[in-house]
């Protein structure tokens, strides 16, 4: 008797997996569909690679920058991990562009998707807040000072801006508070929202099947 | 059924398949790109020197570059209202656009627009001034032992100090010049500075000079 029968006879995963997996897709379905599976790929990717590079780096500015340049200089395969995250986070923002423009091209924002559309320009914007906010967090000069600049725009919105300032820095000046913000927000507040808006994603595309483009 | 068979194809095994051989192959393009470029690098974060000219990521080069076209009180065109009108139009594009075609020839209006809109972005894109790839695989620690190899420090000095006239002092150089100028300079100095007095760097491979470029664009 296999484990999956075992589980099976316990737990009758039979009908939720023959669900999952045993959908039709459509043979008109070609490879410039493929962009928002790269996509998510990606972000699997940045989940495991930021995992790791977690195990070392430090959200302080006495030891942000040491323990980057520790993780890519001495660290067991550690160049290769923070490359493939840096990499990815230019990947990610084409891929998205793209499966953005795709559909699109075909149309498929159109009733009844239009919440599914809606998630997925929220997808964008959170990809987008994982690249400003991670941005910051090597504490080397360019990451310093644009979001110092990043975070100066945040404080030109009309009434509410010196308040938003105030919380994206945690203060008025940019120094160890924001470093600690911008990490919690790229490691434990952006990952939150994203899953559950994936989640929303990958539920109402398989309710809704993939839209025709005619 | 026949017709059927050729409408569908299941999800699992065979479009899951296409699916993991397109992950394998961009995780081989990820995991290339790491181990042969380097991640770049500046100096740690120094809060008092107010001279670095930030440059954003190459995705938020538009709107920085469509922020320099706003300025005193018109600021918070750039800043707050173009995005936020950027963000809504994108958001609620199913709920205005109630034309129920799907086919881009029946959609003049929907294209167009977003026509527009995609090249606007791809020139403030490019009007901020491509992302230099002359430095993408170099490696500056490897141009500073070449900057002392080469003595450049015999006629340039890294103390900040102002010069007007003879060798440049090289302590900002990285946030005055661009890679690509830098790296043409090394060739041929007085072809881009009249009456240089700085002779060609010669000896060395092209890597070397990215490398050494490199080493350049870090002292910001």
């Amino acid at each position: 008797m296999s484990v999956y029968d075992w589980l099976d006879k316990r737990l009758d995963l039979r009908p939720g997996l023959a669900k999952m997996l045993d959908h039709p897709v459509p043979t008109w379905v070609n490879w410039l569909y493929c962009f928002g599976g790269i996509t998510f790929f990606f972000f699997v990717l940045q989940a495991i690679t930021g995992i790791f590079l977690m195990l070392y780096y430090v959200p302080s500015p006495d030891h942000a920058y040491e323990s980057v340049q520790y993780i890519t200089n001495t660290v067991h395969f550690g160049k290769i991990i923070r490359g493939m995250h840096h990499w990815t986070a230019t990947l990610i923002v084409v891929t998205v562009v793209i499966h953005m423009l795709r559909v699109f091209w075909h149309g498929a924002y159109k009733a009844p998707r239009e919440l599914n559309w809606v998630a997925g320009v929220c997808l964008f914007l959170l990809t987008m807040g994982f690249g400003f906010t991670g941005y910051l967090l090597p504490w080397d000069q360019k990451a310093y000072w644009a979001t110092a600049v990043g975070t100066n725009i945040a404080g030109s919105v009309p009434v509410v801006g010196s308040f938003l300032l105030k919380l994206a820095r945690g203060g008025t000046d940019l120094g160890a508070v924001t470093l600690v913000r911008f990490f919690d927000v790229h490691v434990a507040l952006l990952p939150l929202f994203m899953v559950i808006f994936l989640a929303g994603h990958f539920f109402m595309i398989r309710r809704q099947g993939i839209s025709r483009p005619y | 059924m026949s017709t059927k068979v050729r409408k569908e194809k299941p999800f699992y095994p065979d479009h899951l398949f296409t699916e993991a051989v397109v992950a394998l192959v961009v995780l081989a393009v990820v995991m290339l790109l790491a181990a042969f470029t380097v991640v770049p690098t500046e100096p740690i974060a120094n809060p008092t020197d107010t001279s670095y000219i930030p440059r954003p990521e190459w995705y938020f080069l538009f709107l920085f570059q469509a922020l320099k076209y706003f300025h005193g009180p018109a600021e918070v065109l750039g800043t707050f209202l173009l995005p936020t009108v950027f963000i809504l139009l994108l958001i609620l594009l199913p709920f205005y656009d109630r034309n129920p075609a799907k086919r881009w020839s029946k959609r003049p209006v929907a294209l167009s627009s977003a026509s527009v809109i995609l090249i606007g972005v791809i020139v403030l894109t490019f009007l901020a001034g491509p992302v230099s790839t002359v430095t993408l695989f170099a490696n500056p620690a490897h141009g500073k032992q070449i900057y002392a190899a080469k003595y450049c420090d015999s006629c340039h000095s890294l103390t900040g100090a102002a010069t007007t006239d003879g060798p440049p002092d090289l302590l900002h150089v990285g946030s005055r010049l661009e890679p690509q100028y830098i790296y043409d300079h090394f060739k041929n100095p007085s072809a881009l500075v009249k009456n240089s007095e700085m002779p060609p760097v010669t000896g060395l491979s092209d890597k070397d000079l990215k490398d050494l470029t490199a080493y350049m664009m870090s002292l910001k």
